[in-house]
């Protein structure tokens, strides 16, 4: 009796180890846990919509490779550098003119004669619309970043040397900005990254963006810096990361558009750098486009146009974006 | 009917015997050849490809992990808001371990000269878990970057972590490449 009943209880726990093998066979694995320690900026990267001042009123296709500079002029063409190639489109869409550089454009400036003048990694050259050349300048032995005119000068954003250099239309350099210099208290810009932009206000004055200081900074045509605005912070008010904004542009009526890479998002701050509200950037999860290894700024140049316009040139997908206030 | 008398029965036997004999001794060297090969390679991440998931941290069967965070200096910018180094929203640039990204604070920072900070890996310390490299990638230069060291990994036939890998970073490399960093030079 008792030895018939321990041969049951083992034939109970055998059929039960039994089950629990088989049981684990078709178990579904778990799926994989969301890791606490994980970095994510998911949170900071979304806006919130009523953030939102400005509505995408038009994207059209480029269809160019390595695009990195978009500038307009008064008659509001568009115009844009990538590899080897300069393009022009009217305000109609149509290309107006495309030509072939002798090597990749890295940003481009349109002069009030009609005249294109492009940054070529190390240096300078002059176009007309028909792609003649009609300049070719000295080297500056680092990297243009940025270019823009004003009045009869040309400024340059050099990004590797991290100065600005200031040039006459014929090309003669004037002077350079932003050379550090303890003795004098010049600190120069602080650019981690390769992105140095400047641009020019409505009255005609330099700004360039310290990135490393989070600011946008004012100067004097000989360099003298006359005001700063900004700070760091991941909040909508400040300049989230390492160094941003790595792109800015002047508003006609001095507002100020800046674009960070990282969080992926554009802002409008009014004349005095104070935060004025979002023109666009990620409004839900996994609303950005680049891989998750790199860092997310597919937008690589900004402009605006004398009505308000803000030109934004998604060098990813080949394309342009407009927004119009709402 | 009209036998073939040129090709046989029995001379299809021969022949085919000898095909199978001679397949069997190549593949047998290509099997060897590849062998002979793997000897030269190594497993290594390739860091254009990392997601910094975490799994390098989790799946090695070195504890900890054989997968390290290197640094490559040519391409920081030497920032003091390190995004590799502090976490997302810290208001203090400081050394404060609740201002560290890193979960076992294997991140030195030493002060340059203003406003440059320079950060170098404690590679005992470094589990990698790739938080830090995601952090740089996010904001910075992407100069911090996950390999296998080869002091530490074992070198096993099929790699741990290579089979859970989900962007399909791993693959073995000539020892002379023993190290796939990225991004040397600054561009736009």
């Amino acid at each position: 009796m008792k030895q018939k009943l321990i041969i049951g209880i083992s034939l109970f726990l055998l059929l039960g180890v039994m089950g629990l093998i088989v049981a684990d066979l078709f178990r579904i694995p778990p799926r994989d846990q969301e890791n606490p320690e994980m970095y994510s900026i998911e949170k900071q990267r979304m806006i919130d919509t009523s953030q939102i001042c400005y509505r995408e009123v038009e994207q059209f296709q480029a269809e160019l490779p390595g695009l990195q500079g978009i500038a307009l002029d008064t008659g509001l063409n568009i115009y844009i550098c990538g590899e080897r190639i300069i393009r022009v489109y009217n305000r109609s869409r149509e290309i107006k003119a495309d030509f072939t550089v002798d090597s990749d454009a890295y940003c481009i400036a349109t002069g009030p004669e009609g005249e294109i003048y492009v940054g070529l990694g190390d240096h300078i050259e002059v176009f007309d619309l028909s792609g003649n050349r009609r300049g070719k300048w000295d080297t500056c032995h680092g990297f243009l970043t940025s270019l823009v005119i004003i009045g009869d000068e040309v400024y340059a954003a050099d990004g590797e040397n991290k100065i600005i250099l200031r040039y006459d239309r014929k090309g003669n350099l004037l002077n350079i900005i932003g050379k550090k210099d303890r003795e004098k208290g010049v600190e120069g810009f602080i650019i981690p990254s390769m992105y140095f932009d400047v641009a020019a206000g409505p009255d005609n004055e330099l700004w360039a963006a310290n990135t490393g200081r989070h600011e946008i900074q004012r100067f004097s045509p000989d360099g003298i810096l006359i005001s700063f605005w900004g700070k760091a912070s991941m909040g909508l008010d400040g300049f989230a990361g390492c160094c941003n904004p790595i792109h800015f542009a002047i508003l006609p009526d001095g507002y100020f558009v800046t674009y960070e890479k990282g969080l992926d998002r554009i802002k409008l701050y009014n004349q005095a750098g104070k935060y004025e509200c979002t023109v666009s950037g990620p409004t839900k999860a996994g609303d950005h486009s680049s891989a998750a290894c790199s860092v997310s700024s597919p937008v690589h140049d900004l402009a605006v146009d004398r009505e308000g316009s803000v030109y934004a040139l998604d060098g990813e997908k080949s394309v342009i974006r407009i927004f119009t206030r709402k | 009917m009209e036998r073939n008398e040129k090709f046989n029965r029995r001379d299809f036997l021969h022949k085919g015997v000898r095909a199978g004999i001679g397949l069997s001794l190549a593949g047998i060297g290509v099997i060897l050849a590849k062998r002979t090969m793997a000897g030269n390679t190594v497993w290594q991440l390739d860091s254009s490809k990392c997601v910094q998931c975490g799994r390098c941290a989790t799946s090695c069967v070195r504890t900890p992990s054989a997968v390290k965070c290197v640094h490559v200096y040519d391409m920081c910018g030497y920032c003091d808001l390190c995004s590799g180094y502090l976490r997302p929203e810290t208001r203090e640039l400081n050394t404060a371990a609740e201002n560290q990204l890193c979960p076992t604070s294997a991140i030195k920072r030493r002060f340059i000269e203003e406003p440059f900070f320079e950060y170098t890996i404690d590679e005992d310390l470094c589990i990698g878990c790739g938080k830090c490299v995601k952090g740089c990638g996010a904001f910075g230069n992407g100069s911090m970057q996950l390999q296998a060291s080869h002091k530490l990994c074992v070198n096993c036939n099929e790699c741990s972590i290579a089979r859970v890998c989900p962007a399909d970073a791993w693959s073995r490399v000539p020892l002379s490449q023993a190290y796939r960093l990225t991004g040397f030079g600054k561009t736009k």
